[in-house]
Parts: C-alpha cells; structure tokens; sequence
C-alpha cells in the first residue's frame, strides 16, 4: 500500500504544474479546506447550543433569577440595554413591574419595534413569583420540546452547511487546478458545486423568515425566546435569545460573515484567474491541426 | 516565421483536391487551408504522417525552415 501512494506521491509530483499560480492555487486549497472544517465544526455546535439553549431556563437559571436577581434588585425600572449579539439585555432595575406590556410603559423601548426581540415580554402589576416564572418560561424535555428546538437551530445551521461543503468543493476544485488537471470533469463538477453552494448560501437566509412561519405555523408555536442569567458588574440582567434572529446577521456576526464574504470572493477570482489562462490554453490547442 | 509550410506546393506538383485530401486526414478544408496558409501554431505528428501518406513525401519536403535574412 505505502508502495502505491509513493507513486501515487511522486506521480502528482510530477504532473505538478511549477508556476506561481499553481502554488497560489494550492495554498487557496488549504486555506478553503481549514475554513471549511472550521465552518462545518461551527455548524455542529450551533445545532448543540441552540436545541440545549432551548431548555436552559426550565431549572437552575429560573431559580438563580428569582433568588439572586429579582429579590435583590432596587425597585426602579427595568431598562433596555444595548442589544447584545443574537438578542437584547434587559437591566432590572425593578422586579417585573409594569402593567401590561412593557413597550406600554418604557420609553426605551418605545423606540424600538414590539416585535423585536422581545415579544414574549409580558409584564405584571406584581412582582412574579418564582413559580410564575417558572410556568411562563417553562419547557418540558419531551421529543416533541426536543423537535421543536432541534428545527430552528438546523435550520439556521443549513446556510453555514452550505458555507462548509462549498469550501470544501472550492478546495478539491483548486486541488484540482493546481495539478493542473483543469478541463478534468472531478474538476469542473467541484467548481460548480462550489458557486451552487455560494449561491444557496446567500439566498438560504433570505428565504428564512417564509421558513420561520411555516415551521411556526406547523408547530403552533409563535415565538421561541431563550432566557438566560447575564451578571455584568454589580446589576443584574436578562437576556432574551432568540434563535430565528440569527437570520440577520448582527455584530461580531456580520465582521464573520464579511470575513466568509471576502474568503468566497478572494477563492472565486483565484478560479476565474487560473481557468482563463486555461482557457488560453485550448484557445492555443484549437490551433493545432 | 522560420517555419514555412510548403504543402501548396506539394499538393499542386501532385495535383492532389484539398477537398480529397482533407477527407483524407479527417479534417474540415477551412483547417486544412490554414494549414497551407502557415496561420496555425502547430501540427500533430498524427497529420504530418497523414499528409506524408498521402502525398507520398518526407516531413522535410512540407516543412522547411527558412533562414532570416541578414540585415
């Protein structure tokens, strides 16, 4: 077998095309062969977070809210924070205290729409109790709670899905090209899956709030918001996660996403440069009789 | 170009169609007037041999180098 690969090694070695653009070609092979590695791995997590994320408020976080933060807070007012990656910090500076709903009272949050984040957020005259609280944002580990939470973090996993495979094609189709196996069909096949995947890729998150409704509608469930205890230095807050925002890329997210874009585009122009010199190439071929 | 393709020459001593000749070597007679042009930057050793067939020749009597003048 290791007899084999050395031919196979010293064969590739030599069909090797020595030319700066070769070399270009294949270091754009392993840099899009780690990205999408790295995307993929990403991916796997978010699906991880997001259906965990799903069932984090139903024990310890309710109980550390109500006994470290509610109880504790100066009866005030509850301000909005800045909006914070995938969601919005609420600063309780009162313990649930506003009639009705919140954008009903806070002028904060009168700018901003109802909507936004923070739909779910419904306010009592009185302070909640712990088990109030608990009955408000509690989800059972049953499959179908399990469903339910596996789908929007797939689904919005889907788009970097799409990232991961395309960069792989991307790599095997600049591997391809570095070897200078240019018109090979692997090749060519790589290539158009790799702009496929682009192309998806950037129409996926456009198409996700039509997927949003459907799954909502099928699943009877309006909003899913994902609580969470956030204690910056001495106050106290909570922040609302909504998965679904994810959609609209926010904050560090978009210098990511800008990162992918430049990738995408930077891999693509490496193609077009090596498969118009190809193309010189037979142009040069055509000629010979 | 050092390389002149003399096979207008040739093919008239021999008094040999381009159609007949083309047919012959299985390629379209506007490649084949190209070729006793001089306007292509190659030609397959698999047509060379077809045309030497052909024309009963040498690859020297089609192809030949001309010397650049001095001066």
């Amino acid at each position: 077998m290791f007899k084999n690969t050395g031919a196979i090694l010293r064969g590739t070695l030599e069909e090797t095309p020595h030319g700066k653009l070769a070399l270009a070609a294949r270091a754009m092979s392993y840099i899009s062969a780690l990205a999408g590695g790295l995307v993929a791995l990403c991916a796997v997590l978010m699906i991880s977070i997001g259906t965990m994320l799903y069932f984090a408020p139903t024990a310890w976080l309710i109980d550390y809210a109500c006994t470290n933060c509610l109880s504790k807070v100066p009866p005030k007012n509850i301000v909005l924070l800045d909006q914070v990656l995938l969601g919005a910090a609420l600063k309780i500076t009162e313990p649930w205290p506003i009639e009705n709903r919140l954008d009903a009272k806070c002028p904060e949050l009168q700018k901003k729409p109802r909507d936004q984040n923070l739909s779910k957020c419904t306010w009592t005259p009185h302070t909640l109790s712990r088990d109030e609280i608990a009955g408000q944002f509690k989800y059972q580990f049953t499959p179908y709670n399990l469903f339910k939470a596996f789908i929007p973090s797939l689904c919005l996993s889907c788009p970097v899905f799409l990232l991961a495979s395309g960069l792989m094609e991307a790599s095997r189709c600049l591997n391809g090209l570095a070897f200078g196996r240019y018109f090979d069909s692997a090749t060519l096949k790589h290539l158009y899956n790799f702009a496929l995947s682009g192309l998806f890729c950037v129409l996926l998150p456009l198409c996700m709030p039509v997927i949003y409704n459907i799954i909502s509608f099928l699943t009877n469930s309006t909003e899913q918001i994902y609580w969470k205890i956030w204690p910056p230095e001495g106050s106290y807050s909570i922040t609302s996660f909504n998965p679904w925002k994810m959609t609209v890329p926010t904050g560090d997210l978009k210098l990511f996403y800008g990162f992918m874009i430049c990738l995408y585009a930077f891999t693509m122009t490496m193609v077009a440069t090596v498969m118009f010199k190809a193309a010189k190439i037979v142009k040069d071929h055509a000629e010979i009789i | 170009m050092p390389i002149r393709v003399a096979l207008n020459v040739m093919m008239a001593e021999r008094n040999v169609k381009s159609k007949d000749l083309a047919a012959y070597l299985g390629i379209t007679e506007a490649n084949l007037s190209l070729l006793k042009q001089g306007k292509v930057k190659g030609v397959r050793f698999e047509t060379l041999e077809g045309i030497c067939d052909y024309l009963n020749c040498e690859p020297g009597d089609i192809l030949r180098r001309e010397k650049p003048s001095k001066g």
